[in-house]
């Protein structure tokens, strides 16, 4: 568990044009984990493959919190346990979209991308794979944390397309990696240490073709009083406003400056570990 | 759903449908009779999921329409297209033979004229194709089909993938087009026109000439990112007989600029036939020799290359993940090497008879140095943040442990003091002929207390209650065991000791192997093992520590209650403890360190009843002894029944509702005794024994056979057991009490406690887990 205080917000939304949504959020304070899957395939059940995404991973992480499952010595055994618990309940949750996948032709080539951040400690870590994001805001700038598993961003990190125009690219649907394809995928692994004040935003697709980069960074300056579940649904309306051909999802996470603690309070922390 | 099996035998649009030939994400192909025309065709069925959207749905058929128009000898025919039983379906012909690709690999070589022959054909189809706007966007050998009379058709025109396209904003992981004859355009997303196909055909014909792909690379991406960027290959290079301005066309072809390359497909073919003319011309002018290359096999073999799975770029090299990584200061994630699974493209399965393609080769696995990256401006994700941070927090963890350990320990020692003084001034009720516990709870059933008693007892209830509100949050906390009996302890101490100031270190170290301190040792031993028991999943370390500590309790216990008279061995109960005692503390140790599950009830409950019985067997000595003088004295002693009138008083005061403490149990026995007052009858109970039994009462032991003999007058010899076996197991308690006073036991057992509860909170702020 964290040693912060962190406030979760999650909204999706169907967007503009969309018959279906096919992105799934889920936040869990007591697990501390926020994520966003953005299922894809218009031929396939994409909804179901994130669905599966965000509910099997949270679901290994209790079992692995409360000890109902037991992450095998040889996964991994380099990385910090929470790394470990985090990476396994991908590795599961992408074991189950594709064997869902591979089980029907109703399912067949579905797949997702995933997002999340599980917090530990003074730190976060984060699972991505796919074209959904996190950005880290901190101290009035606004960082994107995760690089895009697409092939615009192939493209502009060997330098053959400029940022600008891989963001208008046709290619930025076309990904490089995602959940449910393979058997076998890799993750992005991120931890960084979150401080207090900042916040993450973890985004599909839809949300950041509606709003750039600087834009989100500017809303989140402007109303960075506003309770994040109306800071949250404001980010969505508003990228649902400017674009929406997509389904729109975002989950904000704030990291609450440590508050005041009475004495009591002090003592008390000081006693239970 | 579009269920292979579901659909054959089925009719539709006037067609059976056969077998299935291929499936792929876009839909099926199935072979199928035309029952009118007694002729096979083709059937490709649009996939149920896409049938839902509309905008999908017009596109597919006006694409197949468009083609259906088109009627060259050099395109699948299309012979009807529409929706039926839900199914949106193409009807085309279906051709014989085999695909380009799939000849290649099995003639090995190609003549020159005769890939001249087949691509003249190819592009005349592709050039109608064009003429109508229609973009191939997937030329490919394996897209080529080739009839057995050696005519070129060309099939799977974009119809799908066309579909795809428009969907400009669905999600997916494959690229329209494959990889090794993609446009630099079209692999970049831009803007594509019926000059991509051309560089496909390029890109095809140096396949098709030199039998290597014009690119290749370790994965698709890498292959895709040489068409955008790596110049222009020179098929020469790779098969010396190719005429320089073939060489040069297919070059021109293959230019990354649309601009530089043929601008239509008929231009090309026009250009080649030119060409070719030309060359035979000059071939005839100079010395008779052949015609080019016709039927001349030279050298060249295909190499087996190890194809990439076409259509899709689901790859990312393991070095490229490696690098995001090590420009972000973070851990490597799943390392697995990979296969990618072969969706294979629909027409290609449909008509590809060759052997599924091999996987790619997995990823890299090794650590590649990290390349000079620009850092990202997250500021803590830096390592030296990162360290700075984990100095921080050693700083504020030290910066706790010398605030937050001394207030504790300040705490400790207030609450410990607070109980002290409240046992201090409850020891007015200590008496020495009451066993243990009754001394303990004297005070509260005295029914009287002073002021200051109240004030104490007070103060000690709001010790007490802040000890649980400060680990309130946990069910079972060490330092609440722990604080909790250290306050015990103090009230104890003050209680039986109370002329013995509150902490008296003095002289302990000369009664460190002596019974009292055996039992202090035995409290935080015994403590230690419960809260083993109450880890789950013990490790081996805490397993073998468990066993130790249970036999060290063991020995502790045997050693702490000893007394000078030896256990009673004559009894059998005596000898059953005994056994007991060993059995249980065995059965303790099973289920603490042998048997690793879950249980925290069991062990526990063992190791308690193992030392109960050990402490039974110590002291079943002295309650033997008791209990012989007793029945001795009660022999020896001559007792006179009451007399009549001192029934009839009796009898009186029951009518009466007069209470004496003795009433109801009088009818037990009847002797004059007890009917006499407290005072009356100690002293002759007191008188007795002097008379009587002198020589084995020692008189300091004279009060407690008193009070022992006036039970036993009262109800009998077996409930006066009770009170033997009660003044017995507590012996050692009040020996305890008793010797504290010099030894300083009590102080002793609350510096140990006190040090525990130190080390206790201290590992707590240095280990915490949260």
């Amino acid at each position: 568990m964290s040693t912060f205080d962190i406030e979760f917000a999650a909204v999706t939304d169907i967007g503009k044009i969309r018959e279906k949504n096919e992105d799934n959020v889920l936040i869990s304070s007591d697990l501390g984990l926020g994520v966003v899957a953005d299922g894809m395939g218009g031929h396939s059940a994409g909804e179901i493959a994130s669905s599966i995404a965000v509910s099997v991973l949270a679901e290994t992480i209790r079992k692995i919190n409360m000890g109902a499952l037991k992450i095998p010595d040889t996964f991994l055994p380099k990385l910090a346990p929470t790394e470990r618990k985090l990476l396994m309940a991908a590795n599961l949750s992408n074991a189950a979209i594709y064997s869902t996948a591979q089980s029907s032709d109703i399912y067949k080539m579905m797949g997702t991308t995933l997002t999340g951040v599980l917090f530990d400690k003074d730190c976060a870590i984060a699972v991505h794979v796919g074209d959904s994001r996190i950005y880290l805001y901190r101290d009035n700038k606004i960082v994107q944390i995760t690089t895009d598993h697409s092939l615009a961003m192939e493209h502009v990190r060997r330098g053959l397309l400029s940022k600008a125009d891989a963001d208008k690219s046709k290619i930025q649907n076309v990904l490089t990696r995602a959940m449910g394809i393979k058997k076998n995928i890799e993750f992005d692994l991120l931890k960084f240490p979150v401080h207090a004040g900042d916040v993450l935003v973890l985004c599909s697709d839809g949300l950041y073709k509606g709003l750039t980069e600087q834009a989100i960074g500017e809303i989140l300056a402007k109303d960075k009083d506003m309770p994040i579940v109306k800071l949250c649904k404001h980010l969505v309306r508003i990228s649902n406003e400017r674009d929406g051909q997509d389904n729109i999802s975002a989950v904000v996470i704030k990291i609450l400056p440590p508050k005041k603690l009475s004495f009591g309070q002090r003592v008390r922390r000081f006693f239970t570990k | 759903m579009l269920d292979g099996q579901s659909l054959i035998g089925k009719e539709i649009s006037g067609c059976e449908i056969l077998t299935k030939v291929a499936e792929g994400g876009m839909g099926a192909v199935f072979k199928a009779r035309h029952k009118a025309l007694n002729r096979i065709v083709c059937v490709k069925i649009l996939s149920p999921a896409l049938a839902n959207d509309k905008k999908a749905v017009t596109l597919f058929l006006t694409e197949a329409r468009a083609i259906a128009e088109l009627d060259h000898p050099n395109i699948v025919n299309v012979y009807n297209v529409g929706k039926e039983q839900g199914y949106y379906f193409i009807v085309m012909s279906f051709v014989e033979g085999q695909t380009l690709s799939a000849m290649l690999k099995k003639e090995r070589i190609l003549p020159i004229g005769r890939v001249l022959d087949l691509f003249d054909g190819v592009l005349k189809g592709l050039s109608v194709a064009h003429e109508k706007g229609i973009i191939h966007r997937d030329i490919k050998p394996s897209n080529i089909l080739i009839t057995p009379e050696g005519r070129p058709k060309i099939v799977d025109f974009g119809i799908a993938k066309k579909v795809d396209k428009e969907k400009g904003s669905t999600k997916t992981t494959e690229l329209a087009g494959t990889a090794y004859f993609i446009a630099p355009e079209q692999a970049l997303g831009k803007d594509i026109d019926t000059r991509a196909d051309l560089y496909s055909i390029g890109a095809s014909m140096y396949y098709v000439l030199t039998g290597h792909f014009p690119y290749n690379g370790k994965n698709t991406i890498e292959i895709i990112q040489k068409h955008i960027n790596e110049p222009v290959p020179n098929p020469s290079k790779l098969r010396t007989d190719l005429p320089g301005w073939l060489s040069l066309a297919i070059q021109k072809l293959m230019s990354k600029n649309p601009d530089d390359r043929f601008q239509t497909a008929k231009e090309v073919y026009t250009y080649f036939n030119k060409m070719r003319a030309e060359e035979q011309l000059r071939v005839k002018t100079m010395h008779g020799r052949a015609a080019i290359d016709l039927g001349i096999e030279s050298s060249l073999r295909i190499v087996n290359e190890e194809k990439h799975s076409t259509d899709t770029l689901r790859q990312m090299s393991g070095e490229d993940f490696y690098r995001a990584l090590s420009q972000r200061n973070t851990k490597p994630g799943h390392k697995t090497p990979t296969q990618m699974p072969q969706l294979d493209d629909l027409t290609e399965g449909a008509n590809n008879p060759m052997p599924k393609s091999a996987p790619p080769p997995a990823p890299t696995q090794e650590l590649v140095p990290p390349r000079p990256v620009k850092k990202t401006t997250v500021p803590s994700s830096t390592s030296a943040a990162l360290a700075a941070i984990k100095a921080g927090q050693q700083m504020k963890m030290i910066g706790q442990l010398f605030v937050l350990l001394p207030l504790f320990l300040l705490f400790a020692v207030l609450c410990s003091y607070i109980f002290f003084r409240f046992g201090k001034i409850c020891s007015i009720y200590v008496s020495e002929t009451q066993g243990f516990l009754s001394n303990i709870l004297a005070p509260l059933t005295s029914g009287k207390m002073s002021a200051s008693q109240l004030l104490y007892g007070a103060l000690s209830l709001v010790a007490l209650c802040s000890i649980f509100v400060i680990s309130a949050v946990r069910a079972y906390a060490k330092t609440t065991a722990i604080m909790l009996a250290l306050a015990v302890a103090s009230y104890l101490a003050g209680m039986f000791t109370p002329d013995v100031p509150f902490f008296n270190t003095q002289n302990m170290a000369e009664y460190l192997f002596s019974a009292e301190y055996y039992l202090c040792y035995l409290l935080v031993a015994a403590a230690w093992v419960i809260s083993l028991c109450w880890r789950l999943d013990r490790t081996w370390p805490e397993r073998i520590l468990g066993t130790a500590l249970i036999v060290l309790s063991a020995v502790l216990v045997f050693r702490g209650t000893a007394l000078t008279i030896p256990p009673d061995l004559s009894s059998m109960a005596t000898k059953l403890l005994f056994a007991g005692a060993v059995l249980f503390a065995i059965l303790a140790i099973y289920y603490l360190a042998a048997k690793a599950e879950h249980s925290i009830i069991l062990p526990s409950i063992c190791f308690l009843l193992s030392l109960g019985c050990f402490w039974f067997y110590n002291v079943s000595g002295l309650a033997n002894h008791a209990q012989t003088t007793l029945n001795t004295l009660a022999e020896t002693i001559p007792m006179e029944a009451p007399t009549q009138q001192q029934v009839q008083a009796m009898q009186q005061e029951e009518f009466l509702g007069i209470s004496r403490p003795n009433l109801f149990s009088s009818f037990a026995e009847s002797k004059a005794v007890n009917y006499m007052s407290e005072e009356e009858k100690y002293k002759t109970l007191d008188e007795a024994i002097v008379k009587y039994a002198d020589p084995f009462i020692a008189p300091e032991q004279r009060p407690l056979f008193i009070q022992l003999l006036s039970s036993y007058y009262l109800s009998g010899s077996n409930k006066v057991a009770f009170k033997i076996w009660d003044f017995s197991v507590s012996y050692p308690l009040n020996n305890f009490n008793r010797n504290a006073q010099d030894n300083n036991a009590y102080s002793f057992l609350v510096l140990v406690l006190f040090i525990l509860a130190g080390l206790n909170c201290a590992g707590g702020i240095l280990f915490k887990e949260d």
